[in-house]
This record gives structure tokens, C-alpha cells and sequence, in this order.
């Protein structure tokens, strides 16, 4: 049953409640979430296979997901390959799709390899990454 | 942001190795694709494309190999620091890329001497020691060596003296003669 309410003027014109969502009448307030950019997609694993130890690695992303997209560091998912299968848990996409790009670095001591990296699109199933790195027999 | 590694200071937002050595100083090709790596490696060189390719050392047998050639990518370039005139030199290898294929970035008063080959190589030197056998060969031929360098009389200490029996004597050498009946003359050794 519509309420009546006085508008501008002297008409008076029943509210429709049908598009309103509330109980007895009453009038009540509809909260919208919106994602802000910053906001992830979502998380995900990704698998890193066959990294060598010893390796400094970074995961990033490529904005607009081509491959001359701008590298993105995606902050924590960056450090020293301790075993050659790993995996970084929780990695968020901030694109849908988001090129992963992983880099690995191995130039500083012991055996020593050609900078290394692989792309792969994120996934909400999670991504594994098989790396095939390459000795360097130059430096 | 910069990366030191030993005299070489990487400027990431310049694309510029920049030289700190001494004046005069040579830069090996060896030295700068070891630095590289190591920056490239960084913290913060892992968050830029690599800097450069490297290639050669394929070996060609003997203890030589293909020289060894460093292409700077991405408009990096090598520059040397303004300290007065003076002459830089690069050395070891081919040295190629940066802006416009120039990978030496302009400084005032200062020369950069890069020797450039289309089929340079590297020889190797030093290697293992020698083992007691290659030695004791060694020590035999130059003694051996000597030996002729004195009998032929060019040993000025050791005057070599050919004797009437048909021997000689050197420094230590000893050689008696002896004639058969058809005038032959045999030379033993004492």
C-alpha cells in the first residue's frame, strides 16, 4: 500500500514500493560495493618449476597485459631461489587477464646463467611456470 | 636508481655504465659482462630488462677460443667520467650497441680507445701446473739445449776445444776420439 507523502506543489502522488526494498513500508538504505582499482580480482597460486638455486627472482606483471607493457613489480613476491620448485602463495591479479612475468637472475656467484624470464597469464586456478634456464658461459 | 659494482656505476634511469676507474685505466670486456651480471641480479636491476647479451669464448682447440662480444641493449651506453684529457681504453673483446650502435657515451676531453675485430679470439694462458713427468721432459730438452749451445762455441765461459784425437771438450762435456784403421774417427762421450 503506497504512503502519501505532500510533494512540490500541491499534487500528491503515491511512493512505489515495489522498487524498494524494505519491510512494513519503511523506507531503507541499499549499500553497493564497488571495486577499486587498487582491489585484486583475485588470488592465486602460481607453481614455479626448475628455478635454479641460488637464483634471485621477481615476480611483476605487464600493465595492459602485451608483452611491451610496462613491468610491474608486485610487492612481496621477490627474493632468492632456496628451492627449485616453489610457490608463491596468494598472488593477486590486478587485471583481468594480467600477464604474469617471472625474472631470474643468477650472475654473481658459483655456476652462473643468462638473465631468465617467462610470461603467463593469471589465473584463478593458479598458474604453474616451468623455467628453463640457460648457463652463461660468458661471464 | 644505481647500482654499484666495483668501479662501474649503473644508472638505470640514464641507461648509463659509468665509468669510475682511474685515469688511464683499462676496462676489460671481461670485467664489465661480470658487472652487468651482477647488476642485472640487484634488487634493483632485476626490476629493469637485462642490459646486454653476451657472446663467444666457443672453443677453437689449442687453448684458443672466439673472442668475446658484449652488445649493450636498450640504448645503454658506457661513459666515462670527466676528470681532464685523457685516453680510456676497453679491452679483451668487441664492444657493440648502445644508441645508434655507439656505446660509448660523449665526455668532454676524454678519449676512448676500443679495438674492435670481426674474428677476435681468446687465448687461454696458465692453466694447470706440470705434472713430474713434464717437468723431468722439460728439464732434459733444455739441458739438451745447452749442451749444443756450448759445443758449438757460444758458450763465451765455457770456450769449446777441439782436440788432435778428434774429441772436444766443453764445460763439462768430455768427447774422446779414436781412428780405425780406414782413418774413420769415432766420438764417444766420456
Amino acid at each position: 500500500m503506497g504512503v502519501m507523502i505532500p510533494l512540490t506543489g500541491t499534487v500528491m502522488k503515491p511512493i512505489d514500493t515495489s522498487k524498494s526494498i524494505g519491510m512494513g513500508g519503511y523506507f531503507t538504505s541499499i549499500f553497493a560495493h564497488q571495486r577499486a582499482p587498487t582491489d585484486a580480482f583475485f588470488f592465486a597460486n602460481v607453481v614455479v618449476q626448475n628455478a635454479v638455486v641460488g637464483s634471485a627472482y621477481m615476480l611483476g606483471y605487464l600493465v595492459g597485459a602485451t608483452p611491451s607493457g610496462a613491468f610491474t613489480p608486485l610487492a612481496g613476491f621477490s627474493g632468492t631461489v632456496s628451492n627449485s620448485d616453489f610457490t608463491l602463495s596468494n598472488v593477486p591479479s590486478y587485471e583481468s587477464p594480467m600477464l604474469l612475468e617471472l625474472r631470474l637472475r643468477k650472475g654473481t656467484s658459483g655456476a652462473k646463467y643468462q638473465p631468465f624470464k617467462i610470461n603467463a597469464v593469471h589465473s584463478s586456478n593458479g598458474v604453474t611456470i616451468y623455467c628453463s634456464q640457460v648457463a652463461d658461459p660468458i661471464a | 636508481m644505481s647500482v654499484t659494482v666495483d668501479n662501474l656505476l649503473f644508472d638505470f634511469g640514464l641507461k648509463q655504465i659509468q665509468v669510475q676507474q682511474a685515469r688511464g685505466a683499462v676496462l676489460s670486456i671481461q670485467d664489465l659482462i661480470n658487472a652487468i651480471r651482477q647488476a642485472e641480479e640487484s634488487v634493483e636491476g632485476i626490476t629493469y630488462p637485462k642490459i646486454a647479451d653476451a657472446t663467444g669464448k666457443d672453443s677453437l682447440g689449442g687453448g684458443v677460443a672466439v673472442g668475446v662480444t658484449v652488445n649493450l641493449l636498450d640504448d645503454w651506453q658506457l661513459k666515462w667520467y670527466s676528470n681532464g684529457a685523457y685516453q680510456a681504453q676497453v679491452s679483451g673483446g668487441n664492444l657493440v650497441g648502445g644508441i645508434s650502435d655507439n656505446p660509448i657515451a660523449y665526455t668532454a676531453d676524454v678519449q676512448v680507445k676500443v679495438t674492435q675485430s670481426a674474428n677476435a679470439t681468446v687465448v687461454t694462458t696458465g692453466g694447470s701446473a706440470l705434472t713430474d713427468s713434464e717437468k723431468a721432459q722439460l728439464a732434459s730438452a733444455e739441458a739438451k739445449a745447452k749442451e749444443v749451445w756450448q759445443r758449438v762455441g757460444l758458450d763465451a765461459s765455457n770456450p769449446a776445444k777441439n782436440k788432435t784425437d778428434g774429441g772436444y771438450e766443453v764445460g763439462s762435456i768430455i768427447v774422446t776420439g779414436s781412428t780405425d784403421g780406414n782413418g774413420d774417427v769415432t766420438q764417444t762421450r766420456q
